[in-house]
């Protein structure tokens, strides 16, 4: 019986690794800030999962249970919100490709509510624009 | 609404317990030590960081609960291999889409945690969340169709359904089973119209953004 614990903590170690691995390679390879958050959220939280359920497979103490479902939790709270972060600024900051993108909807709503963006404007001279996309309405609180 | 009323004047009695709960786990002994300076740490961070209260109209549904933290599993694994299949394929650049989603509740609980949700669903990752309305701007990658970022509309709105029936309160999930618009609370903006349906909201009023 803790044989079989053990290959299966093995098997969930290594098969979380690999897919840490493919969230890092997913960062390299990927065109953008955007689709790289992609990577970094996703396969990397599961991996991080894979990882945690392999330790507790193989150690088999309360103990260390319960400080790796603390571990577990706080990944799947934190990742999405430092995700959306950097994903935000990178947006605001203008670092994303817009020829990759099909579809911008938040680009038009910040038009129809008086914004100019950078992507909008020309660039005669090869100077690349210095203004940061002014969006700074969308995300505001009321008050 | 002042932020002075948003403010707990009090340390939240959840806080104090999630606080001893967390330090009890650090430490890996339940002992009465342990549980006081939880405790105390979950005052003091309540009394240097005063956060919001979180007003929810809702109860938490435990049956409601297990099955978006179920699904949240399966999405995890369907969406990691989703990402997997786009950064391992070579010779093709994925193209990606911003799209705007409308939520149908009116509550930043809900808001938060759909967001949540759905950046660990397949393809789509939150860049910016308007709170006045509760719209969210998703990014999705890989896109080949406008089939493509219709199910992610329908994913989010499904991620915020099983938001509420985790967290929700009885009216808001009888509404949801009817079909009906939900009850909004009593501070809702009235010119930001709940119900009506993501494709015409194109005239967002220019006034909201300063």
């Amino acid at each position: 019986m803790t044989g079989v614990l053990d290959v299966l903590g093995g098997v969930c170690v290594i098969a979380g690794a690999l897919l840490c691995l493919a969230a890092a390679i997913g960062l390299v390879r990927l065109p953008d800030v955007l689709t790289r958050m992609h990577a970094a959220t996703k396969p990397q939280t599961l991996g991080l999962l894979l990882v945690l359920l392999g330790i507790g497979l193989t150690l088999r103490d309360l103990r260390a249970t319960g400080l790796l479902v603390l571990i577990a939790v706080l990944q799947l709270f934190t990742a999405p919100v430092a995700a959306h972060l950097v994903g935000r600024t990178a947006y605001r900051t203008a670092q994303l490709r817009t020829d990759l993108l099909d579809r911008d909807e938040l680009a038009d709503d910040l038009r129809t509510a008086g914004f100019r963006l950078s992507s909008d404007a020309e660039e005669p001279n090869g100077e690349p624009e210095q203004e940061p996309r002014e969006d700074d309405g969308a995300g505001q609180d009321r008050s | 609404m002042s932020a002075a009323r948003l403010r707990a004047r009090r340390p939240q009695p959840s806080l104090v317990i999630v606080c001893a709960l967390t330090w009890v786990l650090l430490w890996g002994s339940l002992s009465v030590a342990n549980l006081i300076v939880g405790a105390l740490l979950g005052v003091v961070i309540g009394l240097v960081f005063p956060m919001p209260v979180i007003d929810t109209p809702g109860r938490l549904r435990p049956l409601g609960v297990a099955a978006a933290a179920g699904r949240l599993l399966v999405d995890l694994v369907r969406s990691s291999g989703a990402v997997l299949v786009t950064v391992l394929r070579f010779g093709r650049t994925p193209r990606n889409a911003v799209v705007r989603v409308q939520l149908r509740s009116r509550s930043d609980l809900y808001l938060a945690q759909t967001a949540e949700l759905v950046t660990l669903v397949p393809g789509s990752l939150v860049i910016e969340a308007r709170r006045s309305s509760s719209t969210l701007y998703l990014h999705v990658m890989d896109v080949r169709s406008d089939a493509d970022l219709e199910r992610t509309r329908a994913d989010v709105l499904a991620a915020e359904e099983r938001v509420i029936r985790a967290f929700g309160s009885a009216a808001e999930v009888a509404a949801l089973r009817e079909g009906r618009p939900l009850p909004l609370p009593p501070d809702v903006p009235a010119d930001v119209p709940a119900a009506v349906p993501a494709a015409v909201r194109g005239d967002e009023p220019a006034g909201e953004a300063r």
